[in-house]
């Protein structure tokens, strides 16, 4: 039986009446699972119902291996707090249904972008999806988190910790799941365990906001925000620096969308906060190494051949980058002409 | 002797873009996206091929030398012993002569020297991380200078590295 087919006979049984699905496709992107657009019908109440979902699969093997618990949490909780985020319609551990775990979320309106907000977009358009980038990053961190039932996730406290379990986690990942030595990215940890910043503040952390991981509509409204999975309770200076990451930036644009001063500018006008800059640096640096040891564990998927999507390949190949951005943020290249 | 390798791949190409892409895009437009990946990655293999025995070398040259220095800088230090003992070793037996050596044994042999560069990096920071948990130092101590030799060693070598990695992702065409 075709996936589409097991997936209607799960609403169906779900929802206790047929279930047409159609329009059933894959959509790329979405690295650390696998992500498909349907449309599902059933007759109620004398009509016919149409709405429009997502369902999002784990893989076989992926770039990020994350907790679909703690995912789907979080995204019930965002959405209870009025954050622009889809809803969650159902939830499978296991892979009873479709084989492996996943949810289902209710398709809100909007298109994506690549993880670069594009450069040929009008400005009019560019400033407004700007604006709703900072202002939903100042919700999300001014949100009461704590209201919502996430006993999934952990709180680190104030000091050093939030930035310390950082480290720890994207370290351990790259032991785990690193084939061969990078010694530049031990230079990175290394410079990390040697400049941990201290908070006084800990928010919920989206963990990987960015142009790519929003909906937009054709104004540039920022419609949704989506990929949860790797949100936790820390400093909230590791989005901003997360965000305005070189390897997301286009023509000195973070994320593709404005200069980081002018991004950050905005955040401290959103949230009424001074934004320390040496922190972003040191969750600029953070990033740089979590995003190599995201893509690691894709090269690892692909070369012990338990996945044959080629992106894997490229996401190893694309590592070059991220080796000449570290060396940047971490000022090895001054004097080495 | 044709095909060669450059005649293979690019007859893989030409049924990924003539004959799997039209056939995929209206109907499984996901697997057409992955064709479309598959033809980048071949295309990127028929760029680097002709001279990937010629990277290996330089990055062996590279590491040969780095390690040299580094190891050069460290052979005072008692705590370093033993992973300059295990440099010695490995540098020893470099392998310099690409045209007697298969590219899977220079690749090892470059991943084994790339780890000792790596226990150098932890090593340094183990030794700088020691050194800061001690402000109470006013003046450096004589352990500083090869410590900082070998630093600069290492650095200028993740600098070049780092440009030779990203060289090799422009025979990707994947610039952002």
């Amino acid at each position: 039986m075709e996936l589409h087919e097991r997936l209607a006979r799960y609403l169906s049984g779900r929802l206790g009446t047929e279930v047409r699905v159609s329009g059933f496709a894959r959509k790329s992107g979405g690295a650390s699972r696998e992500t498909y657009l349907f449309d599902a019908a059933w007759a109620e109440n004398g009509g016919t119902v149409q709405r429009g979902y997502v369902l999002r699969r784990d893989p076989v093997a992926s770039v990020l291996e994350s907790d679909r618990t703690l995912e789907v949490n979080v995204l019930r909780a965002a959405h209870a707090l009025g954050l622009p985020t889809p809803k969650v319609a159902f939830q499978e551990l296991t892979g009873d249904a479709l084989e492996r775990p996943f949810c289902i979320l209710e398709r809100l309106p909007g298109t994506p972008t690549p993880p670069t907000f594009p450069a040929a977009y009008p400005v009019e358009m560019r400033e407004r999806t700007a604006e709703d980038f900072v202002s939903i990053l100042a919700r999300i961190h001014a949100a009461d988190w704590r209201s919502q039932a996430l006993d999934v996730l952990d709180e680190p406290g104030p000091g050093t910790s939030a930035a310390r379990r950082a480290i720890d986690l994207w370290r351990r990942i790259y032991e785990q799941d690193r084939i061969e030595a990078h010694p530049i990215l031990e230079r990175g940890f290394g410079w990390l365990e040697r400049n941990v910043p201290s908070t006084d503040v800990v928010t919920l952390v989206h963990g990987d906001y960015r142009s790519g991981n929003y909906l937009h509509d054709e104004s540039g409204r920022i419609t949704a925000m989506l990929d949860w999975e790797m949100a936790h309770f820390g400093d909230p200076h590791e989005d901003l620096g997360w965000a305005a990451m070189p390897y997301w930036s286009c023509e000195g644009r973070a994320g593709g969308l404005e200069h980081e001063d002018a991004m950050i500018a905005r955040y401290e006008r959103a949230t009424g906060t001074v934004v320390d800059r040496a922190r972003v640096h040191f969750y600029k640096v953070l990033g740089t190494v979590k995003m190599a040891a995201i893509s690691l564990t894709g090269v690892k998927s692909f070369c012990a051949a338990r996945s044959a999507e080629p992106t894997l390949a490229v996401v190893g190949i694309v590592l070059g980058r991220l080796s000449v951005e570290l060396v940047q943020l971490l000022g090895l290249d001054a004097g080495n002409g | 002797m044709r095909p060669d390798l450059d005649d293979v791949l690019s007859g893989v190409q030409r049924l990924l873009l003539n004959d799997f892409l039209p056939a995929l895009a209206a109907s499984a437009p996901f697997l057409a996206e992955q064709a479309m990946y598959a033809n980048l990655l071949l295309e990127y293999g028929k760029k680097t091929w002709p001279t990937l025995h010629l990277a290996l070398a330089e990055e062996h040259g590279d590491l040969c030398a780095t390690l040299a220095s580094a190891a050069g800088a460290l052979r005072g230090d008692t705590r370093a012993s033993e992973l300059v003992g295990a440099i010695d070793a490995a540098t020893t037996s470099a392998v310099t002569d690409v045209t007697r050596t298969s590219l899977d044994a220079l690749a090892a042999r470059n991943r084994t020297l790339r780890e000792l560069v790596s226990r150098v990096v932890i090593l340094l920071d183990a030794q700088e991380s020691a050194a800061s948990d001690h402000p109470q130092r006013a003046t450096h101590s004589a352990a500083d200078g090869p410590r900082h030799a070998a630093r600069a060693a290492t650095d200028t070598y993740l600098v070049r590295a780092a440009r030779r990695q990203y060289a090799n992702l422009q025979q990707l065409g994947l610039i952002w």
